[in-house]
């Protein structure tokens, strides 16, 4: 059997079954067979995010990942979206902190199409000046819509911004307006051809293939490509948060919002499963405490979410609540912080502890359902904690999180000195 | 797939059925055909709020007994309203689904309707509608829908309006979901880890207390025509953005031209690649998305256009809108471009029924919009038959560029709202605040 044909690695879960292979170059494939439907989703994940922009960049990434679907040489611009729409299949991407992602679901006859549409513009995407001005313009009326118009989209850029003094995590992933205007050509194939390499991506393809032709088309296709000599990332440690910081932004609201955070593990941390449990107790469901104290006997909020960050590093967690009107935003933090500092004190019930863990194991199997949710997981999970196998892993440490490990989260984590909060009030 | 005939006073539950044994999961979801097109104008909202008020406890058990109840099983209970039809279910872990089914039923045929929990939905449907206010997009989703229909049953709000909502009553309520949740109107649609002898035998007993009703009949007459192009502009201050709606009332799901309308709808406004993409962001980059689409309900469906561009290219942004839209209703698209739209449409096919709950999805729909039961079996091949003569017909036919409604949320001085005037074919400017109808 040819090397390129022979997994590294497989991994079974349940009817899952998952294979590892590597490329010469470095280049990572994932592979789940399922034949159930005719179809492929096919991934490709770049181990680059906002995470790794420089100071007066921000926005980089975000714009790059734009400018991946404006051609080549040997597919001009329109042709990615129209060969695959052709081929009745879908496609978009996303860029987040630690990562940028392309998908295609096609049905399975486009498969080779894809895989060779996709190699040739992770070597070869042109970047004119047109394209890169017209699709400039595309990503500040994004910003526009999501973050300046947008009073939650705001106020989330503000707390991440005010909670993180030094990791660049408290950048916003979109870029700052002048940023963004002021990115250069030169900037761009940098960035382009610093981090767009096999070495630094996954492919994440789950769906009606089996492993032969694969890899036979991927091999094909990006055997060729050399590495690249990947710039090593500084680590870089986000002091521990000692004092509570507040800010207060004036929005054309009827009612205040409140968004709160506090420096939160890594996902690969063991801490973390005990946080995601913790939160599904307090913020999942109409049962749960939140629910009731701001909604529904409260009669606080409209509405509010909160957010477990899974990110390579430690991020922030995030807790937002849209008031009533007339309602003033210290009242949903008073509440906030109760329930945590009750949890901190007397822990969950055994019944919530169950419930909590019976919802999350039914949201994990909820998201295996379809191929693109499949290969997003594996992707996901192996750049960001390293090992696609690591979407099992956290299930099963779910399974695993005491009343104890509950407890120390909301105590070493959920401290009220270490909270930022953002409101946004009436202007 | 199971299906059994749809369910009379005591014959079987009418009920569509995919196993899928990947994962011990299943999810069930009770339809009931129904919708805010019933609700009395003066009582907008009462569907929504009959149905969330319905898990708001039973005479078995209260409230916050309830939820405890259904949660411990890993399951949701959740309720939606859509415009021809409610739905209450979710998820389950299957070691669960019997106690689930059976918290279902008690719901259903002893639910509580409790005065003071009636009037805590009352007050977070109104809070919902107060927060959707300051969301630029959601004020102009009920702008549109409100303009688009007028006084009309199908321009009703799903969630009504404060005074609508103040006015509703417990006994309407009772009254409501008397009329509402009954087998007759029911249609069961589950997929996952069940099979159809257990999953029939656990909703007769569940629902066996249910009365057999009378089906609510769909019997509403056209929705107005517009006259004229009418623009509604919501200020708000400081506003860097101008999100836009634009389209018309349109036909019917059952309508025998709604798939060919489709078809050209797609490919005028449905995909990356399609015209309206083309022209206003890949060419002109004035907005992040650019798109038309058509949706479809029992007997009146809605065509509708989106941007949202910086206000410096707002007006010129509608203007793109009206001049694409106006080309497009008189010649439809070229052969190729239809073409291409219908193949694409076809080849997805296999996405639309990936999974088992979506095949659930597009049974259940066909039967509650009132199409025959193999809808989604024969789909391919009337597709197949949309050639661009007949995408053109429905086109011609359907479309309306004169009797548009648009409504746009930005910061309006005088010389926008005269630029917008100015616009062809504009025959009335109305500038509001940027508040709820």
């Amino acid at each position: 059997m040819k090397t390129h044909l022979r997994p590294i690695e497989t991994l079974r879960h349940g009817p899952l079954r998952v294979d590892r292979y590597r490329l010469d170059n470095g280049l990572t494939v994932l592979h789940q067979p399922e034949h159930r439907a005719p179809v492929v989703s096919y991934q490709t994940w770049f181990r680059v995010g906002s995470r790794h922009e420089q100071p007066g960049k921000t926005g980089i990434a975000h714009l790059f990942e734009h400018l991946m679907f404006k051609g080549t040489a040997q597919h001009p611009e329109g042709e990615f979206d129209r060969i695959i729409e052709g081929l009745g299949g879908r496609n978009n991407a996303a860029t987040w902190l630690d990562w940028t992602y392309y998908y295609e679901e096609v049905p399975q006859s486009g498969l080779e199409t894809i895989i060779a549409l996709e190699a040739d513009r992770m070597a070869n995407t042109l970047l004119g000046p047109d394209q890169i001005e017209t699709e400039r313009e595309v990503v500040m009326n994004e910003r526009r819509e999501r973050v300046d118009d947008d009073p939650t989209g705001r106020l989330a850029e503000i707390l991440w911004d005010t909670a993180f003094e030094a990791h660049p995590y408290g950048r916003p992933t979109i870029g700052w307006m002048d940023d963004i205007a002021g990115l250069t050509a030169d900037d761009i194939h940098r960035f382009y051809r610093t981090w767009y390499a096999p070495n630094n991506a996954v492919l994440a393809v789950a769906g009606d293939v089996d492993a032969e032709r694969l890899m036979s088309a991927v091999h094909a296709a990006y055997g060729h490509m050399p590495a690249a000599e990947l710039p090593p990332l500084a680590p870089v440690a986000e002091p521990r948060q000692t004092g509570q910081r507040r800010v207060e932004q004036a929005l054309p609201l009827s009612a205040e919002r409140l968004l709160m955070g506090w420096h939160a593990p890594a996902a690969s941390d063991p801490q973390a499963a005990a946080l995601e449990v913790l939160n599904e107790a307090l913020f999942e469901g109409d049962s749960s405490r939140l629910q009731r104290a701001l909604v529904t006997d409260g009669e606080l909020a409209a509405g509010f979410y909160a957010f477990v960050p899974a990110f390579r590093e430690p991020g922030l967690y995030e807790v937002s609540v849209d008031l009533r009107e007339g309602v003033g935003s210290d009242a949903a933090e008073e509440v906030v912080l109760d329930a945590f500092a009750a949890v901190a004190r007397d822990g969950l019930r055994p019944a919530e502890l169950a419930k909590a863990k019976h919802r999350l194991e039914t949201r994990f199997y909820r998201q295996l359902q379809s191929a693109q949710q499949r290969a997003a997981g594996f992707g996901y999970w192996e750049v960001t904690a390293d090992h696609f196998g690591q979407l099992f892993t956290a299930a099963e440490q779910l399974e695993k999180v005491s009343e104890d490990d509950v407890v120390a989260v909301a105590r070493d984590i959920l401290r009220p000195e270490g909270r930022t909060v953002v409101r946004g009030v009436p202007a | 797939m199971s299906k059994a005939p749809a369910g009379g006073p005591t014959g079987p539950i009418a009920t569509v059925l995919v196993p899928d044994r990947a994962f011990p999961v299943a999810h069930v979801n009770l339809f009931f055909a129904g919708g805010p097109p019933f609700d009395p104008a003066h009582l907008q909202g009462l569907t929504t709020l009959t149905n969330r008020a319905l898990i708001r406890g039973t005479r078995r058990r209260g409230r916050v007994e309830l939820e405890e109840a259904v949660e411990i099983l890993g399951a949701e209970m959740i309720t939606a309203t859509r415009n021809h039809a409610v739905s209450l279910g979710g998820p389950v872990l299957t070691r669960h689904l019997d106690a689930y089914l059976t918290l279902l039923g008690e719901v259903l045929v002893e639910p509580a309707l409790a005065a003071d929990e009636i009037e805590k939905v009352k007050r977070e449907m109104r809070a919902e509608l107060e927060a959707a206010a300051d969301e630029d997009g959601a004020l102009a989703r009920i702008w549109f829908a409100r303009a688009l229909f007028g006084d009309h049953p199908f321009g009703h709000g799903a969630s009504g309006t404060a005074a609508s909502l103040e006015r509703i009553t417990a006994a309407d309520v009772a009254a409501h979901a008397q009329r509402l949740y009954c087998r007759r109107n029911l249609v069961v649609g589950a997929s996952g880890d069940l099979d159809a002898a257990g999953l029939g035998a656990a909703l007769d007993r569940a629902l066996a207390g249910m009365p057999a009703g009378e089906p609510l009949l769909w019997d509403f007459p056209a929705p107005p025509r517009a006259s004229g192009r009418r623009v509604i502009l919501l200020d708000r201050p400081d506003r860097a953005q101008a999100p836009i709606l634009s389209g018309h009332p349109c036909l019917g799901a059952v309508d025998p031209e709604a798939l060919a309308l489709h078809v050209a709808i797609s490919g005028f406004g449905g995909n990356f690649t399609s015209r309206l993409m083309q022209k206003v962001r890949v060419e002109r980059g004035w907005s992040y998305g650019a798109s038309a689409r058509l949706s479809l309900e029992r007997s009146a469906g809605t065509f509708m256009m989106t941007a949202s561009p910086a206000r410096a290219n707002a007006v010129d942004t509608v203007a793109l809108l009206f001049d694409e839209f106006e080309r497009f209703a008189a010649d439809g698209l070229t052969d190729d471009e239809t073409d291409f739209a219908r193949d694409s449409l076809a080849r997805g096919f296999p996405f639309s029924v990936e999974t088992a709950s979506l095949q659930v999805a597009h049974r259940v729909r066909a039967r509650l919009l009132g199409r025959p039961d193999d809808y989604i079996d024969t789909w391919l091949d009337r597709l197949a038959a949309v050639d661009n003569a007949r995408a053109r017909a429905a086109v011609q036919a359907q479309l309306r560029p004169a009797e548009l409604v648009t409504v746009m949320v930005c910061s309006v001085d005088a010389a926008l709202e005269k630029a917008i005037g100015a616009l062809p074919g504009v025959t009335d400017v109305e500038v509001r605040p940027a508040q709820l109808p």
